[in-house]
């Protein structure tokens, strides 16, 4: 009894061990090495298109780039192109002088998601300014542009509104896997 | 006095398997919380997805495990008269089990394909639809890896189907070789396809994977199957401590040189996540070493304790397993 219980114990140490010791920073999969305009920039004249370029080749229907202002208003339009590594997305013109955040939600080649944001200076207040104070007259009506959300909660393909969940062939499937094994094991034994 | 053949009782032989199980599923769950690798995605989502990674490694180690005791069980004409009988049985509940996990592991996937897909385009699971999942299979280089992983899985099923009604129709090692590619492929597509030195970091982390899948399957295997049996525990033994040994060597060689590759520096293995966890698997890798080889030398002298060993052994893999199936996919 007693030795069961050490032994019990010794593993769990071990684990906790390997686990406090292989828990840490992820390594990271993909990495944002650089973009235009660059993170902190100050900029006098508004970009046309910013684009982000990563340690690896991207794939346009999983990313998601949003340009939010000084005024929480959104002025990416448009669909994200993708070119090798780098992915782009036009920009409307910008409104207010101020900080614009550009957020990012890519996923990498072994499917798991990275997000994050990079931030530029407009010092000049652009002709945008007086389009994003009434939304009415908004230029160019990107169809998630109403909102300031953040890139992190948009949900990654506008196209993912069409089209029945999927959830019902999967169950479907486990159903028909899980009988066939049964009926298999039955009739074998039978 | 201990009886000769002290192998595990009825009820361990469901509540071994179960416990290695839990406790590798357990690991990984906490290691991916931990880290905070899937920091971001919600908590069913969070906890889905290292549940059906972890489950998929399991199930696949134990298809491997399973189908390699196949191969290691000796030849009728090897065997005392008495032992004939139970090498049937064996075999026989060895078939029905690889049906079982085959179809599991099979169920595994295919929700674990679920998860990961609402985990990557950050909708919960009820709202995705074919044409997000069929992109996410399609485009990506860890969606190609897992419809390939639910394709070897499949062929296992079907393979332990056929062997369940006529075994001698079908040799065990086509189960084992489809087996182990399904459990390589997951984590050739994972980080290792991004890596810098793209070829080398592939073939080191496939055969890094199928060497550990062989050793921890065949112990598990061979201890929940075999143990009870002590004339066929003596043939097949000697034999998987061979298999073990080489299995030991190439986990090490190949897991030097993917640090390798993917460790700028020396001090990089004291101050990085990566390097914490090539640490600690080190640590692992090592008391695996010392526990296999004790369990030989008491094998040697005839002493029963050895089982005991071995689950204690098998425990310990299935905790590492756990922890680097989170890591190797999430962090």
């Amino acid at each position: 009894m007693t030795t069961g219980v050490l032994r019990g114990a010794a593993v769990t140490v071990l684990c906790g061990l390997a686990l406090l010791l292989g828990a840490g920073p992820a390594l990271a999969h993909t990495r944002l090495e650089s973009s235009d305009p660059a993170d902190g920039a100050s900029l006098s004249t508004a970009p046309q298109r910013v684009s982000l370029t990563f340690n690896e080749t991207m794939q346009p229907g999983f990313t998601t780039l949003t340009v939010v202002g000084p005024d929480q208003a959104r002025y990416e339009t448009g669909d994200v192109t993708a070119n090798g590594d780098t992915v782009s997305i036009a920009v409307r013109p910008l409104g207010p002088a101020g900080s614009y955040q550009i957020g990012y939600r890519v996923v990498s080649e072994d499917g798991h998601p990275v997000s994050g944001s990079i931030g530029f200076t407009l010092t000049t207040a652009g002709p945008g300014a007086a389009a994003a104070a009434s939304p009415a007259a908004t230029a160019a009506p990107a169809p998630t542009s109403s909102a300031p959300v953040a890139a992190e909660s948009a949900p990654a393909q506008p196209a993912g509104d069409g089209g029945a969940p999927i959830w019902p062939w999967i169950v479907g499937a486990v159903v028909l896997v899980g009988g066939g094994v049964f009926a298999a094991l039955r009739m074998a034994r039978g | 006095m201990t009886p000769p053949t002290a192998g595990p009782r009825p009820a361990d032989r469901y509540l071994l398997p179960l416990s290695w199980a839990g406790l590798a599923v357990g690991a990984a769950i906490l290691a991916s919380i931990l880290s905070g690798a899937l920091a971001g995605a919600t908590l069913p989502v969070m906890i889905g997805t290292s549940v059906t990674r972890t489950g998929m490694d399991v199930a696949g180690v134990a298809c491997v495990g399973l189908t390699l005791l196949g191969t290691l069980l000796p030849q009728v004409r090897d065997l005392p008269g008495g032992a004939v009988r139970d090498l049937n049985r064996v075999r026989a509940t060895a078939d029905r089990w690889l049906v079982l996990l085959a179809g599991g592991w099979l169920v595994v996937v295919i929700v674990g394909v679920m998860f990961r897909v609402a985990s990557a385009f950050a909708r919960p699971v009820s709202e995705l639809n074919g044409t997000e999942v069929v992109a996410w299979a399609t485009e990506l280089a860890a969606g190609r890896g897992m419809v390939l992983t639910a394709g070897c899985a499949a062929v296992v099923l079907g393979c332990g189907v056929v062997r369940l009604y006529d075994r001698d129709r079908l040799e065990v090692r086509v189960p084992m070789v489809a087996a182990l590619l399904g459990l390589i492929t997951p984590s050739v597509t994972g980080h290792a396809g991004a890596a810098p030195d793209h070829q080398l970091a592939i073939i080191t982390v496939g055969v890094h994977v199928g060497a550990a899948g062989l050793w921890v399957g065949g112990l598990a295997a061979m201890l929940v199957l075999v143990a009870r049996h002590r004339p066929l525990l003596e043939a097949v033994l000697p034999r998987f401590s061979r298999l073990a040994g080489g299995c030991l060597l190439a986990i090490t060689l190949t897991g030097v040189v993917t640090a390798q590759l993917r460790l700028q520096s020396w001090t990089a293995l004291f101050t990085t996540g990566y390097g914490w966890l090539v640490l600690a698997k080190t640590g692992c890798l090592l008391l695996l070493a010392c526990l296999g080889a004790l369990a030989r030398r008491r094998l040697a002298t005839g002493r029963t304790p050895v089982l005991r060993w071995a689950a204690l052994e098998t425990a310990l893999m299935a905790a590492t397993l756990g922890l680097a199936a989170a890591l190797s996919q999430a962090g």
